[in-house]
């Protein structure tokens, strides 16, 4: 019989092919046993859609056997392309189910998985009478096999009756008790919904049927490893043949590379929250998934390995145990960063000493006029030999990063469940910069700055833009001048100012000059560091609520003639005010949003792209 | 001459659709509108209580909850308090049972709580429970801090508070779990079944406070506070079965019981 459905299956294989649009899956099979309900299953891993022999065997003594075949293999595709379609969804959608029904979590969150992929299939007119059919018959199964008595709530018959409910198909005929049941499962709603709405319905789904799915389905706790926890999900179900009319895949055979992408996809479309969520449910069911960002440096917040452990400041916490997460989070943007010209030691040949001429030396390095006559003669003979050196240069390159970020207690905290959108910023940023060749730098800022000069060891970068200060927003511009005059680039030691210093500071200022800079008027002399700071590209992130604006501005005027200054302001009135003022070479963006200032990170990158048009035809600066 | 239609595998599917029942749940909007929207500045109780109005046929109980849930992962998730306390204030339920497994724990549940209905928490939430309640708030989870504040109901609570209880409330303050402090700061009565574990020696002052000492005496009282806890946990999953234990008017209710009972022991008297 299995010849004859294989060539069913293939005939109707083609047909569902083209039905569906040429998915993407391998050529379905039919097989004799599959783990758990031995029904039938779309197995990710593969791409494939895999039946077993016994299920359409029981099914068509109810049905004809191509009807079951055609039901079977729509239900299945339909998986693959209509619902849950995307493995993240998948992932997500199970850890919440799980997080709320324990180790029931398993048969609601495939039933609820059934009954949106079905019912999507009905409405686009992509399965018909078949698929309604298999529900029929898979009770009738149930029933004969004294799996479910005659006048029991199975789940098919509900399902069944939804279908028709929504299809507006004359009413299934259901008992009073069933009854119950349908009126609260009626009002669900099941189709168009975002995945979010989908948790909710999920959720309702899963406590209307939640009493109908018995203890027993369960195995019992068996002793040594294998053994079913109470607060493991369960992957294990008993394979009672009673085809538990669900088709229960699991997470196990799915690659740690498919995993990962798909927990990146988590964090980029539902945030850390979710993500958190899904990676700890991972875990649980596949021990051996091993995620690509995990750093065991970073692992124990107490016992931090980073090179910044040891110095950290009582009012600057390190979170470096963050890095890991926002360095996923970071991945899934890209940025394109235009070069500028500035100048830059490039390296360049020139004649160095003599030496004795050897066979192979070329022959145009010869001294002639040092040969005395004798030219190609080894030993006598004497070349030039070639040194490598540097010259400054003026050269279309990448800048440097140089990122200011605010953590004062108004900026949200880098691990708070939404994420702090600056960091992340921070974080696209220097990936993009770091990856072109440049070095990452910055300051992390309060009323004190925690400053680490431009290198190429991005993990201090990322260690410094997880910091957080909190308190108040107080701008000490001459000690970051300092900082740029006194560090050399490339050395990634994290430096801190003090309050105490901007005091002392202005002790011995003398009287005039003391109220000339406190009342701000004060000009920055930028000249002593300009050669530096024409290397950078300077970026502050903020909310805009600084306590000493007008210095800032004066720091941001001088820094914008010498290079290109990028602002992004996360507070709505700041940025108005902020963008009304005519700084050079000064870009201020709003940031309200994670999602803008992400978006603006890339929008970034379309400006830059205005600009190099502009630099290409010859009359920008540079 | 020949033309040639190239379909995108696999990601559009040519369909034909099938006409079919729309059933959505109009809350979801809500909730995100209400949440995108939010602004610590602006008051989310009234505008949450001007989108639920609305919302036609009125939602139930059980599907707020499940917005909620949808939406755990919000950013504002925090805050969605106020919107629910707006959705149970205009909801036709009187007994809501808030059982809500949470990530991120939420703050102002039951603000400005009706005085006909009764908020019952089994799970962990944020500060300002019950703020401004005039309804019966009743705590059987574990909630952070600032509970009861501002209260002219009654407030129960039967679990946990990490925080302060009940500042300025007006009406009854009952305790009979672990709390860190009941404020002194309040015109009600305070019956402290248990004290609270920094016992504040202003609370003596306090004309209408009864302590854990002199509870004791009056074991009818506890009886009754354990009897209810009985019946609350009963009623967890099923809150039609608490109907009966409040009646009409839940606050007048508890409020006489309690009065009957410390009528007989003299206490009341002693406090008019």
């Amino acid at each position: 019989m299995s010849g004859g459905d294989n060539v069913i299956l293939k005939k109707l294989w083609k047909e569902i092919f083209d039905k569906f649009n040429y998915p993407a899956l391998n050529e379905p099979e039919i097989v004799d046993f599959l783990p758990g309900p031995n029904s039938a299953v779309f197995v990710w891993e593969e791409r494939k859609v895999k039946i077993s022999k016994e299920f359409i065997d029981d099914l068509s003594k109810y049905m004809p056997r191509e009807n079951a075949i055609q039901g079977i293999m729509e239900h299945e595709v339909g998986h693959y392309v209509l619902f849950p379609r995307e493995l993240s969804d998948q992932i997500y959608l199970r850890a919440k189910a799980f997080k709320h029904f324990g180790r029931k979590s398993q048969i609601i969150y495939h039933y609820y998985m059934d009954i949106v992929n079905e019912a999507t299939l009905l409405k686009y007119g992509l399965a018909g009478s078949e698929l309604l059919k298999i529900r029929e018959s898979c009770n009738k199964m149930l029933i004969s096999k004294g799996i479910i008595k005659d006048d029991s709530v199975d789940i098919n018959r509900l399902m069944l009756a939804i279908y028709h409910f929504l299809m507006k198909l004359p009413p299934f005929q259901l008992n009073q008790k069933e009854r119950s049941y349908f009126e609260k499962l009626k009002e669900i709603p099941y189709l168009d919904l975002s995945i979010t709405e989908h948790i909710g319905s999920m959720y309702n789904f899963g406590k209307v049927i939640e009493d109908l799915i018995p203890e027993n389905k369960f195995k019992k706790q068996e002793s040594g490893d294998k053994g079913f926890s109470e607060e493991m999900p369960n992957n294990d179900l008993d394979s009672d043949n009673g085809h538990g009319s669900c088709s229960i895949d699991s997470l196990e055979d799915i690659s740690n590379n498919d995993l990962n992408r798909a927990l990146s996809d988590i964090l980029r479309k539902y945030g850390p929250h979710a993500f958190k969520i899904s990676k700890e449910y991972l875990k649980k069911v596949r021990p051996d998934f091993k995620d690509f960002f995990d750093d065991e440096r970073y692992s124990d917040k107490k016992s931090s390995n980073s090179k910044n452990a040891g110095i950290e400041r009582a009012e600057f916490q390190l979170n470096d145990e963050l890095i890991p997460l926002y360095k996923r989070w970071a991945n899934c943007y890209g940025l394109y960063i235009v070069k500028r010209p500035f100048e830059k030691d490039s390296t360049s040949l020139y004649r160095g000493g003599k030496k004795e001429y050897e066979v192979g030396d070329p022959i145009h390095r010869i001294d002639i006029f040092g040969s005395r006559g004798y030219i190609g003669v080894p030993g006598i003979s004497k070349t030039y030999s070639e040194e490598e050196g540097t010259i400054p240069s003026v050269e279309w390159s990448i800048p440097h990063l140089f990122v200011g970020i605010d953590s004062s207690g108004s900026m949200d905290h880098p691990a708070s469940p939404r994420g702090a959108p600056q960091v992340l910023a921070a974080f696209i940023l220097a990936n993009n910069y770091y990856t072109n060749g440049a070095y990452v730098g910055g300051w992390n800022f309060s009323t004190d700055i925690a400053y680490l000069a431009p290198s190429r060891d991005i993990d201090a970068f990322y260690s410094l833009m997880c910091g957080y200060w909190g308190g108040g927003t107080v701008l000490n511009v001459q000690k970051l001048k300092e900082f740029l005059a006194t560090t050399e680039f490339g050395e990634h030691k994290l430096k801190f100012s003090d309050e105490k210093d901007y005091e002392k500071m202005l002790e011995l200022l003398p009287h005039e000059k003391r109220k000339e800079f406190l009342d701000k008027s004060l000009e920055i002399d930028m000249s002593k560091i300009k050669i530096k700071v024409k290397k950078l590209d300077n970026v502050i992130i903020t909310d805009g609520y600084i306590f000493n604006p007008e210095e800032v501005i004066s720091y941001l005027q001088n820094m914008g003639e010498i290079t290109r200054n990028f602002i992004f302001l996360t507070d709505k009135e700041k940025y108005n005010e902020w963008s009304r003022m005519e700084l050079p070479n000064t870009w201020v963006y709003l940031a309200d949003e994670p999602e803008n200032l992400i978006g603006l990170a890339l929008g970034r990158g379309k400006a830059l792209v205005e600009e190099s048009k502009y630099y290409n035809r010859g009359d920008g600066y540079g | 001459m020949l033309s040639y239609e190239f379909r995108p595998v696999g990601l559009k599917v040519k369909t034909e659709r099938r006409e079919c029942v729309k059933v959505e749940n109009k809350l979801y909007k809500v909730f995100e509108k209400w949440l995108d929207e939010f602004s610590e500045l602006y008051d989310g109780y009234d505008e949450g209580v001007e989108m639920i109005k609305n919302i036609k046929p009125k939602p139930t109980i059980d599907e707020v909850h499940s917005a909620l849930i949808a939406y755990e992962d919000h950013p504002n998730i925090k805050h969605a308090g106020l919107l629910l306390s707006a959705v149970y204030n205009l909801v036709d339920d009187k007994i809501i049972v808030f059982d809500v497994d949470l990530d991120v724990p939420i703050d102002f549940l039951g603000y400005k709580l009706d005085k006909r209905k009764v908020l019952v928490n089994y799970s962990r939430v944020g500060d300002l429970m019950g703020w401004e309640a005039s309804g019966v708030v009743i705590n059987c989870g574990e909630v952070r801090d600032r509970v009861g504040y501002l209260a002219s109901g009654v407030v129960i609570n039967y679990k946990e508070i990490e925080g302060l209880m009940c500042w300025g409330a007006s009406g009854v303050v009952i305790n009979c779990g672990k709390v860190s402090r009941i404020s002194w700061w309040t015109s009600g009565k305070i019956i402290a079944i248990k004290n609270p574990v920094n016992f504040d020696d202003e609370l003596n002052h306090v004309k209408s406070f009864l302590r854990e000492e002199k509870c004791r005496k009056i074991p009818k009282l506890i009886e009754y506070f354990d009897e209810l806890k009985n019946k609350l946990d009963e009623g967890r999953n099923n809150p039609e079965l608490l109907l009966g234990i409040f009646g009409d008017n839940p606050v007048d209710k508890i409020r006489k019981d309690v009065d009957e009972l410390l009528r007989k022991t003299g206490y009341l008297r002693r406090w008019l």
